[in-house]
């Protein structure tokens, strides 16, 4: 079992070599410096928004939303740097078995962990799609139509303390589930690539 | 038929019990057709999360708070009037009136069906220091519940309602983030609050309403004969839970006096012109308010 | 059996365990057949985060962030040594003791994993420790944190039960003191097994320079500590203030810290604590779909019909709860059991309920340490940059301690309820 990877695939791999794959990569690089600088400014808000939480209560004017507003941020926080942990290979998995087999088989196996993440992320988007629909929301018009044709309340949904629907917090799900998977279907194409050259070089 | 009810009190709680004992008698009455499980302590996710469900109608039935629905409504925060019932006794009646009615039938727009009003100890004030009088509560910091209607009443008072989950207070009480709380005995006496309080204040200022409810998307696929018995057997048990309160409350205050923790008695004069300020604004903002005071007068 | 499977085929191929999890809960969806519950997934995933005290994480991982920057933990550990004689492993009971106090303030063994794993191991690696095994002693330390009050599964646990929270860790005290005896044993045992080494006794001189140099980082502890007990900050807010103090020294007093680390810092943290924040919401919705098939309720009757005997009953909760404690995390597995397990307990078997809490929260507390689901771990493994397998088995001798006070406190009830009774 392993908590730290490799360093990000995305900076090992022959940049010199142009076309489409290239290309992708250089995005995906760019995507995961953005992640990271989201992370980074996200975090650096909720440690911003304890600390005047601490000032205002000590004033005696307790901010009502700051907490709400905190665990929301923390949340995006969460998603935004589970994607990114797949782009740098930093989720804790089981690795005893990958560890002792030969790397052709070790191979096959980060090419099957990669097919099961992108069927957990199909399934994610379908049910995220099917969740927000947005296609009904556009037929109906508006928030509390839809609540009133399709009893889909997703978009209606208020929060406790802060005045903004609560939808816009959510919409880290559906970004969550497009940069996972371009993550993943990232690894799934160096990974086939590095076995077509490995069996090329044997 | 298995059908779930989540809540998010404890099992020991008069909620949950009352929850479980309909339960059995929908067995019982139903002869074993109806089946209710019961989620206590928020297991199936807190009060957002059991409404998303009742709204799909994966959970069939809720007791829940006000928050989620005043929050959607401010009208589903009126019972929540300061001095609008002077007990649990009066509280019981208006719990089974026209306007508690006229909520009941309203849930239909957030996808539910109401079934029952409930509710829970008459609120009281734990504070930390002494407390005479209501200058005392000046610029303190109180652990309230984030609804609009508490909230504005304790920031007419001059204190500082401060929202925190429940968890969490002990230790903030105990430490000073707050100085003190709204709550019923019960919950001084249970969590022990009063160790750490230098002054109880028996005010039974407001009630702490709950609503019991059916996901309508569920509720519609039942049969005719078992709408009938759910509403009948719910409604019963219920109201007399709510008459239960009278006796819990008046238990819990005799243990409170019996600790070194003074209990003072104050009525509405108490809090002084805050309490009419709080209900010219709140008649205009939630008009529905105008005649439940009408029926509360009766 | 199919989903069990499917679990530990995933788990074998090498598969994310937090996607794992996820997946497994679909699993159980379609199986089950309540395909309602899909439409509430996504929600229960965003939601399964919405707890207040998760953002202890990253906060104090920040913490350890800034206190590393800045050059802070080194001078704390020198002032820890400048106390000390010549001892064999004296460095190691400096650790577990630092991990007793700090755990008499905080409640989270994360929390106190990631600011020892900071102040402590780098000095004891430096010192001629293994750093796997300074980095074992500093995760089991960590273990304290839930057991010596204040604790966040004990206030969890008082809630659900509604008895007095004050009182529970009171009956907690005991328990503690007894791990601590334990891991004390354990260490010292530890230490002649890997040859720790005796550190040197200092001259006066040195003794006054750490002491003088360590002064303004001492500030951090004491920001803790004060804060919290003053009223200014919860413990999650400590960690704030704490951070704030952290960054003025490290730039203005030891100027060891650069502005473009606080940046790094802040996104260091945000990436650290996002993999296990997104194993805990994975956690939750699995702990959800548990629920939802009503799943501990089978199991606690199922229980009650096999033995009439309060130990044995307790005997075969443990071993659930450790199974259970291998793959959720303590907070929602004492959702998960407790609100179920309680009346039984109390009502049938006639067991304390305070009795029953410091079992339940004793044994949960080292599921935060078990693979292949511990929190705990892997942040001692983020921290410490070990394979967390190479740390659980390091963590065994401790494992064994705590279970074996656990049966203690099993079969003797007083050990947990009389200090309640002398104390009322
Ligand atoms: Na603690
Ligand atoms: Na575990």
């Amino acid at each position: 079992m392993k908590s730290t990877g490799n360093p990000p695939a995305a900076t090992v791999t022959d940049t010199e070599q142009g076309g489409l794959l290239a290309g992708l990569e250089r995005f995906e690089r760019r995507l995961a410096r953005l992640e990271t600088v989201a992370i980074g400014i996200v975090t650096a808000a909720v440690f911003l928004i304890l600390l005047s939480n601490v000032f205002s209560r000590s004033v005696g004017r307790p901010l009502i939303w700051s907490d709400e507003l905190a665990i929301n941020l923390m949340i995006w926080a969460a998603f935004i740097g589970a994607s990114l942990g797949l782009a740098r290979r930093q989720h804790i998995a089981v690795t005893l078995l990958p560890d002792a087999l030969a790397p052709g088989g070790r191979h096959v196996l980060a090419i099957l962990v990669d097919l099961v993440l992108l069927s957990f992320f199909a399934i994610l988007a379908v049910l995220v799609w099917n969740w927000l629909d947005l296609p009904g929301l556009i037929a109906a018009g508006s928030a509390d139509a839809l609540a009133q044709s399709r009893f889909n309340f997703t978009w209606q949904e208020p929060m406790m303390t802060l005045s903004v629907r609560k939808v816009w917090f959510w919409l880290i799900l559906p970004i969550f589930c497009l940069t996972g998977t371009f993550h993943v279907a990232m690894s799934l194409m160096r990974h086939i690539r590095d076995s077509s050259t490995t069996e090329v070089t044997v | 038929e298995q059908y779930r009810i989540g809540l998010i009190t404890p099992p020991p709680h008069e909620w949950t019990k009352t929850a479980t004992t309909i339960g059995e008698r929908l067995k019982t009455e139903s002869d074993g057709r109806i089946d209710l499980l019961t989620f206590p302590s928020g297991q199936l996710g807190n009060e957002a999360q059991m409404l998303q469900q009742l709204q799909t109608g994966a959970l069939d039935f809720a007791f829940l708070t006000l928050g989620e629905l005043a929050n959607r409504d401010e009208s589903y925060g009126i019972f929540l009037a300061p001095y609008i019932v002077d007990g649990p006794q009066a509280a019981r009646d208006l719990l089974k009136g026209e306007v508690a009615g006229k909520l009941l039938a309203g849930t239909s727009k957030f996808g539910l069906q109401g079934i029952a009003w409930g509710m829970a100890g008459m609120r009281e004030i734990v504070m930390k220091g002494k407390t005479e009088t209501v200058a005392d509560l000046k610029g303190k910091k109180i652990r309230t519940v984030p609804f609009a209607q508490e909230l504005d009443f304790w920031t007419r008072l001059g204190a500082a309602p401060t929202p925190m989950p429940l968890p969490a207070l002990y230790d903030a009480f105990a430490n000073g983030q707050v100085d003190g709380m709204q709550i019923d005995f019960e919950g001084t006496w249970n969590s022990k609050y009063y160790d750490q309080a230098g002054t109880i204040i028996d005010s039974n200022h407001m009630m702490f309403p709950m609503i019991a409810v059916a996901s309508a998307r569920k509720w519609q696929t039942m049969s005719e004969e078992d709408r009938a018995l759910i509403t009948k057997v719910m409604g019963e048990e219920i109201d007399a839970m709510v008459g239960r309160y009278a006796d819990i409350d008046a238990k819990y205050l005799a243990d409170l006096k019996g600790t070194s923790v003074p209990v003072i008695t104050v009525d509405r004069s108490f809090f002084g012109p805050a309490i009419e300020a709080w209900y010219e604004d709140w008649r205009k903002r939630t008009p529905l308010l105008i005649e439940l005071e009408a029926e509360a007068a009766k | 059996m199919i989903v069990a499977g499917s679990f530990l085929a995933l788990l074998a191929i090498g598969a994310p365990i937090a996607f794992a999890l996820a997946l497994l809960a679909l699993i159980y969806i379609f199986a089950s057949g309540n395909t309602i519950m899909l439409q509430s997934f996504p929600q229960q995933l965003y939601g399964g985060l919405e707890n207040y005290g998760l953002i202890a994480l990253p906060l104090f991982i920040l913490l350890g962030e800034f206190m590393n920057a800045g050059g802070i933990g080194r001078r704390l550990m020198a002032l820890a040594m400048a106390f000390l004689g010549r001892v064999r492993g004296g460095l190691a009971y400096v650790n577990l003791c630092a991990n007793m106090m700090m755990a008499s303030i905080l409640g989270s063994t994360v929390a106190q994993i990631t600011i020892m794993s900071r102040l402590a191991v780098p000095e004891m690696e430096k010192a001629g420790y293994p750093r796997d095994v300074s980095m074992a002693i500093t995760a089991a330390g960590g273990l304290l944190a839930p057991i010596i009050p204040p604790s966040m599964l004990f206030i969890i646990y008082g809630v659900i039960a509604q008895i007095p929270i004050g009182d529970l860790f009171i009956a907690g005290i005991i328990p503690g003191l007894i791990i601590f005896v334990a891991f004390i044993a354990v260490i010292a045992w530890l230490g002649h097994r890997h040859a720790f080494p005796r550190n040197e006794a200092m001259t006066l001189a040195q003794r006054i320079h750490a002491v003088r140099d360590a002064l303004p980082a001492a500030l951090i502890p004491v920001a803790i500590v004060g804060s919290i007990l003053g009223g200014l900050a919860t413990p999650t807010e400590s960690a704030a203030i704490a951070s704030l103090i952290a960054i003025l020294v490290g730039l203005f007093v030891y100027r060891e810290m650069h502005w473009s680390d606080i940046p790094k810092a802040f996104a260091n943290a945000g990436v650290a604590s996002a993999a296990v924040l997104f194993l805990i919401a994975a956690a939750q919705v699995f702990s959800w779909v548990l629920t939802f098939e009503n799943l501990p309720a089978l199991v606690a009757s199922t229980m009650q019909a096999m033995t009439a005997s309060p130990v044995v009953f307790l005997l075969m909760l443990n071993v659930l709860l450790l199974c259970l404690g291998m793959i959720t995390d303590p907070i929602p597995a004492i959702i998960l059991i407790v609100p179920v397990f309680l009346p039984v307990a109390t009502g049938v078997y006639g067991i304390d309920p305070f009795h029953f809490g410091v079992v339940v929260c004793l044994n949960l507390t080292l599921g935060l340490l078990t693979p292949p689901v511990g929190t705990g771990l892997f942040v001692a493994a983020l921290m410490g940059n070990v394979r967390a397998e190479r740390l659980a088995r390091l963590l065994l001798p401790f494992f064994i301690a705590v279970l074996a006070v656990l049966l203690l406190i099993v079969v003797f009830p007083a050990l947990s309820t009389s200090l309640i009774g002398l104390m009322r």
